[in-house]
């Protein structure tokens, strides 16, 4: 049985259809064997900087094939992999590699001030145009039976690779996923869903989120091409389109607040994507009445929601789109993948009947092996399955509230806590309550998500003399990404209070949503 | 409310009056242009084009101005 992912690409793409182009970024194609050449002289170059296995590597680079090749390359020298986002604030960068420790940081000349800025010590700084440069003998520049024996190594429980995500204490965690889960959820896909060379993936969604697993995935073992859309294209829909129909994109994998902006644009209409079949999404719930809109104008494609936080594996269930949805029903989240199971529990940890709400927890392979360098969070969210006495054995609490109907669907319904999905993202609202009572002249701070406007809305008290929102957003900018960002500001000379001294977030809640349609 | 009005609105700590490219020069993004295209229609009382979001229509205060006149807005 497959214990790495990299069997994949061995026994894969790279026996199977090693000219073939595995993927295009810009200007650039690289085909199967190349990105492999590369990546191996990447591995090896990593083993003469540092003989290690199992220790993370983060890659601070800007999304597109060299990104691909450094994480190869980290997994072929038996590491793991931490994609970073070379847009973050200095301040965030400095403490995920302080919290993670990487071993290495590899980074390009271009990029070497940023990677400094960012706490990457010139010790630990690799640069990419150096590990996979041509070693100009005509040899190689590797052994691939060192790198076969590290592969060897690695066993399928040991981590592939490493996300970060918001944290309600202030700082991101590191949620470490193994090559086990990955491969578990990999074949499922690939049993359930007709993946080939003929695939053409437009990938959208950066590299530091867990769609990119599936994707470069489906290129290693499917020879799918990866088809890089440029970041400067996500801003204009028509010209993302446009890129779309040019490059005959077949599957996409994206979240859907695009989706739902194409639609409402009207460019589904404007722009037919006759090679478009697969449409995946993730990370949000679609609007039916959008997906209604895409699924008319794309008759032959086939649409699947997945659901699942990156504590999972990608993704625990999925539901193929079978009917037509009145506008503004719920879309469930369907059912299961393999070898996964979702327990709907209570407040007493028992399980919900059909039709009851409770907390959505998972168990099965799927589960992250937990969050690197902290075991107490790990052993917050990853916690004993309370339906099982007999054996240890780990359930992950989502904290998503969910029912199952009786039909064995599952639908969401909103979360136990101060979580939020905005475009995609997953936001832990209290995180930018911490870093807004940092601001100086900030008494106290409360952030609600207004849902329907899509707003990170704040409400703060100040001190003494009024702070401009230009200020706070100025101050926020140096220590949260911009999708972090509040963009309704509400000062008040008082944040109404419960009667145990707590802010009322409900109160608040309750005035967001009256004032605003 | 003017475009520069709207603009402060989405992004207070930038003097847009200062830009030549709004994209280039990192003042707006994605999320940005969609809350922009959603107040201009708002705000205007036109409806813009999907096929009209494209960078030489938003990149800069003339450059809007332009595109308003031509989908007929009555500010």
């Amino acid at each position: 049985m497959q214990t790495n992912v990299l069997d994949y690409f061995e026994h894969g793409a790279l026996r199977h259809c090693p000219d073939k182009v595995a993927i295009v970024d810009g200007g650039q194609r690289l085909s199967f064997a190349e990105l492999a050449a590369r990546a191996k002289r990447c591995a090896a170059r990593l083993v003469e900087r540092a003989d290690l296995l199992n220790s993370p590597v983060a890659v601070f680079l800007p999304k597109g094939a060299d990104v691909v090749v450094a994480d190869l390359g980290i997994a072929y020298s038996g590491n793991v992999y931490m994609n970073l986002d070379v847009k973050l604030p200095a301040q965030r960068l400095r403490n995920i590699l302080a919290h993670v420790a990487p071993h290495l940081v590899i980074s390009s000349r271009a990029l070497a001030a940023e990677a400094t800025a960012a706490g990457a010590q010139a010790a630990h700084l690799v640069f990419i145009e150096d590990l996979v440069a041509e070693p100009g003998d005509g040899r190689p520049g590797f052994d691939e039976a060192m790198l076969a024996a590290r592969r060897a190594r690695v066993i399928d429980t040991d981590p592939l690779c490493l996300i970060n995500t918001s944290g309600s204490t202030g700082t991101p965690k590191a949620v470490a996923l193994s090559h086990r889960g990955t491969v578990d959820f990999m074949d499922w896909v690939f049993d359930t869903f007709a993946f080939d060379e003929t695939m053409v993936i437009g990938s959208l969604s950066p590299f530091y989120f867990d769609i990119y697993t599936l994707e470069l995935n489906a290129c290693l073992a499917r020879g799918a091409t990866l088809v890089v859309i440029p970041e400067s294209l996500a801003i204009f829909p028509a010209k993302l389109m446009a890129f779309l129909a040019e490059h005959a994109v077949s599957f996409l994998f994206w979240v859907p607040s695009i989706m739902v902006h194409i639609a409402k644009l009207g460019l589904l209409e404007a722009v037919p994507l006759p090679a478009l079949k697969t449409v995946f999404f993730a990370g949000e719930v679609f609007p039916t009445r959008h997906l209604n809109h895409w699924r008319r104008a794309l008759p032959g494609a086939m649409f699947v929601n997945l659901y699942g936080p990156i504590e999972i594996h990608v993704d625990c269930t999925y539901f193929i789109v079978d009917r037509e949805f009145a506008d503004d029903e719920p879309l469930p989240i369907g059912f299961p993948c393999r070898n996964t199971d979702i327990l709907i529990l209570d407040e007493h940890d028992a399980p919900c009947a059909d039709g009851q709400l409770g907390e959505l927890c998972v168990r099965g392979s799927s589960l992250a092996l937990g969050y690197w360098n902290d075991r107490e969070k790990t052993a917050k969210a990853f916690v004993q399955n309370p339906l099982n006495r007999r054996y240890p054995e780990w359930i992950y609490r989502t904290g998503d509230l969910a029912v199952r109907r009786a039909n064995g669907e599952i639908h969401l319904a909103g979360r136990k806590d101060f979580q939020v999905k905005h475009m995609g993202y997953r936001i832990e609202l209290p995180e930018i309550e911490h870093h807004v009572i940092g601001v100086p002249g900030i008494a106290n701070a409360c952030v609600l998500y207004h849902a329907g406007k899509k707003e990170i809305t704040l409400f703060y008290e100040v001190e003494a003399d009024a702070v401009e929102p230009a200020a706070i957003r100025s101050h926020l900018a140096t220590l949260l990404p911009k999708y972090m960002l509040p963009t309704a500001f509400h000062p008040m000379p008082q944040l109404p209070r419960n009667p145990n001294g707590k802010i009322d977030r409900n109160g608040l809640k309750n005035t967001l949503e009256e004032s605003t349609p | 409310m003017s475009v520069l009005d709207l603009l402060a609105a989405i992004r207070p700590e930038f003097d847009f009056r200062a830009s030549d490219d709004f994209f280039a020069e990192g003042l707006l993004d994605s999320l940005d242009l969609i809350t922009l295209v959603a107040d201009l229609e708002k705000a205007y009382g036109v409806r813009i084009d999907g096929m009209a979001i494209v960078p030489e229509n938003f990149r800069n205060l003339e450059a809007i101005d332009r595109l308003l006149g031509e989908a007929g807005a009555r500010p």
